[in-house]
């Protein structure tokens, strides 16, 4: 084998994390799920939660995940409220139900 | 690796050619047959949906044939393990047995053969046909006796039905292939999905479906004045079913509409000068559908006012009406309405023939008794009497048009003539056995009281003292005109008035939707027939010249009618629900007034059964694990080779 050729790594093995930057990644990552991204708070509780047995975490980094999961799982919940009220009842909801449709199908 | 990679793109490029092009049109030629059939279509009303519609993708099953009362017992007792498409006779055809059958969830579709009809009779219509849309909307008299009301039903599975050259045809298939426990069978793909769902307003909102209607006939032999008073014999040139394709309606509407075309015929060479009062014939469409024909008519007369005139035609422009010579005709001048609704039945238990007269309230005795006096003294074969049901309280006039014409004038003096007292005699109202054959005698001497009456009313003669002995309908062309209408549309006299296109053998008389848009309306042959038939008969003897119809220079108000330009005060008008009408700004149609009826007619993109040939759900499943065994197999060689 070519001993020039090496495995590519994954970014974050390239650089090295220090805790400060996990805390400053964290942080915006849980300010921005608060402008309707609650995806981002769940790549903030997938990303950071192995992290969770290193010893020298910021404890701050706990809190954001803690609470990003939680806001994560509320927002969820209204979301699939709404959808599933919205697919059920949009028939029967007249004007306003097809305008809220970007395509309405043609016999649902 | 190359012949690897080499193979993979020609099976490829071989399963696209097959799918595609000549050769995937032939390959699905071989595979289905089609079936041509009449299907149940989807309607949608003010509150919801009736009638029927298959899945998106159709809907895919062997048939079943299910004949006798036995065998039906059986399938519902004990349904079968896989899902059925059940094909049944009309003698088991009912509400009662569809619902059963789609309560044991293993019947994919309808199919309805060819076949003797129940002899206690069926109909699909309801037990009081239009009840809330007449005088009694609370009545709870039955008219339709053997109504079920299956029109009315929102059905979950597709049904169809054949013709009788059809329907053996599949019938001899099934025998041969399926009546027995081995496969391959022969399956059927039903595909009919219906556009429209939930109710109309929101249908109509969506542009998936268009108002029922179509256009009524009228004609009179002088152009209708403000000042004369009107005298009008009318009636319903539609039917209804559950399969539109077969709503022959024999006694339910064709026996009506000769009728009044055999009235006309004795008519026709009158003298016209010594009439008093204008004779009107009125034949309205959409009456199945909550009296909508002549409900519109009354409306427009009474309400209608155009926005913008076209300049150069003379129509209005908006609201869309390219006829408008119902605007000299007032609600208040329409003095006498004698109305035909069935009169045709062939009574086999006496041996003389009864036709009823049916009067809403005292308003029209003199009226009744005019008519029964003309009865009697023309000594005909068919009897002619006052129905016992009439005028009694909450009973009244069976279903008709005179109840719209009522609701707007209640002293208008008006009668119904039918064939039936207080229950219908017709044991096949609306239903595919509605065929015929017609009474010719009863449907000729209702021709001539009618056309008696007519002229004695508007001469304003003495019915005691006056001779009417010379008015005799023609019955050699009123038995012409019944054939034609009921049994063979693609006939001699149809082909004179509509030319050389193809006509179908037996016409059907729903009436189809009224239009796409104002300014795509639509007309029917039936209308068109009819338009052209009485046309002929009430224009006026001054012929201005000759010319072929196909390239018509007619000049102003003339109608060519048989190659000849004419004066005639014969017009169609819409027949569309006043609760529908089109929204000029938005582009559609839409609801204006909810308390008319409505009922729209769903779109749909294609229709149609297939047949081919299906096997077994354990042959198809060796088939499936066979070839995943292959492809694995193939991979581990290929992979465990390096």
């Amino acid at each position: 084998k070519n001993p020039n050729t090496r495995k590519p790594r994954m970014l974050t093995e390239g650089t090295v994390m220090t805790d400060e930057k996990m805390r400053g990644i964290s942080k915006k990552m849980f300010i921005g799920g608060f402008f309707l991204l609650p995806w981002l708070w769940l790549v903030n509780v997938l990303m950071f939660f192995p992290k969770f047995k290193s010893p020298t975490l910021h404890p701050d980094v706990k809190f954001y995940v803690r609470y990003s999961f939680l806001g994560f799982l509320i927002y969820m919940t209204i979301i699939l409220t709404w959808m599933i009220i919205y697919l059920k009842k949009r028939n029967s909801m007249g004007v306003i139900g097809d305008d809220l449709a970007l395509v309405i199908p043609n016999g649902y | 690796m190359k012949c690897y990679v080499a193979s993979i793109i020609c099976c490829a490029l071989f399963f696209l050619l097959l799918g595609t092009g000549k050769v995937g049109a032939a390959t699905y030629l071989d595979i289905y047959e089609n079936v041509p059939g009449d299907m149940c279509i989807r309607i949608l009303t003010e509150s919801g949906m009736i009638g029927c519609s298959s899945p998106e993708n159709g809907e895919v099953a062997p048939i079943y044939l299910i004949d006798d009362d036995h065998i039906l017992h059986n399938f519902l007792e004990e349904p079968p393990a896989t899902s059925q498409a059940v094909m049944i006779f009309p003698s088991l055809f009912n509400k009662t047995t569809v619902n059963n059958l789609i309560a044991t969830k293993k019947v994919k579709g309808i199919i309805l053969l060819d076949g003797p009809a129940s002899p206690s009779g069926w109909s699909p219509a309801e037990t009081y046909p239009n009840q809330q849309w007449g005088l009694h909307p609370s009545s709870s008299h039955v008219w339709n006796s053997v109504g079920d009301n299956l029109n009315n039903e929102n059905i979950k599975i597709p049904m169809f039905s054949l013709t009788s050259a059809v329907s053996r045809s599949l019938l001899s298939v099934y025998q041969e292939n399926n009546n027995n426990e081995h496969y391959p069978k022969v399956a059927v793909k039903f595909y009919d999905y219906m556009w429209g769902i939930q109710d109309a307003a929101t249908c109509l909102r969506r542009g998936q479906c268009l108002p029922i209607g179509g256009k009524s006939v009228y004609s009179s032999f002088e152009p209708p004045s403000p000042n004369k008073k009107i005298i009008m014999a009318m009636a319903n040139m539609d039917s209804a079913g559950i399969f539109h394709g077969m709503s022959t309606g024999a006694e339910t509407t064709v026996s009506g509409i000769v009728g009044l075309l055999g009235a006309a015929l004795s008519l026709f060479e009158m003298n016209m000068t010594t009439f008093k009062k204008t004779i009107m014939f009125n034949f309205w469409t959409g009456e199945s559908w909550g009296y909508i024909g002549s409900r519109k008519f009354i409306d427009d007369v009474e309400n209608f006012k155009c926005e913008v005139v076209d300049e150069e035609t003379g129509y209005c422009a908006k609201p869309v009406k390219f006829s408008l010579e119902f605007q000299n005709i007032n609600m208040d001048n329409i003095e006498t309405i004698i109305e035909f609704n069935q009169i045709g039945h062939i009574n086999n238990i006496s041996d003389r023939n009864t036709l009823f007269i049916h009067q809403e309230n005292s308003n029209s005795d003199f009226l009744r008794d005019f008519v029964l006096n003309v009865g009697n003294d023309a000594n005909m074969t068919t009897k002619i009497t006052e129905a016992k049901t009439s005028q009694q309280q909450q009973i009244g006039l069976p279903p008709s048009s005179l109840h719209s014409f009522l609701l707007s004038r209640p002293n208008i003096s008006g009668i119904v003539i039918t064939d039936h007292d207080s229950v219908y005699s017709n044991l096949n109202y609306q239903s595919q056995a509605d065929i015929g054959p017609i009474n010719n005698q009863s449907v000729c001497d209702a021709a001539t009281l009618l056309a008696r009456s007519l002229y004695l009313l508007a001469t304003e003669q003495d019915q005691a003292t006056t001779d009417v002995s010379h008015i005799i309908s023609p019955c050699d062309k009123i038995s012409e005109l019944l054939l034609c209408l009921s049994v063979e549309f693609d006939c001699p006299l149809v082909h004179n008035f509509l030319g050389s296109q193809n006509l179908p053998k037996r016409q059907s008389y729903y009436p189809g939707v009224f239009a796409y848009s104002p300014t795509q309306q639509l007309v029917t042959l039936y209308s068109s027939f009819v338009h052209e038939y009485i046309a002929n008969l009430t224009f006026n003897s001054s012929i201005s010249s000759f010319s072929d119809c196909s390239n018509s220079n007619c000049e102003g108000k003339e109608q060519c009618i048989l190659s000849r330009c004419v004066q005639t005060s014969t017009y169609f008008h819409d027949s569309i629900s006043p609760g529908i009408g089109w929204d000029y700004d938005y582009g559609g149609w839409i609801i204006t007034d909810p308390s008319q009826p409505i009922f729209v007619e769903s779109n749909w993109q294609a229709a149609g059964m297939e047949i081919f040939w299906q096997d077994s759900p354990t042959s198809e499943a060796v088939f499936l694990v066979g070839g995943l065994i292959i492809f694995i197999g193939c991979v581990a060689i290929a992979f465990f080779s390096h």
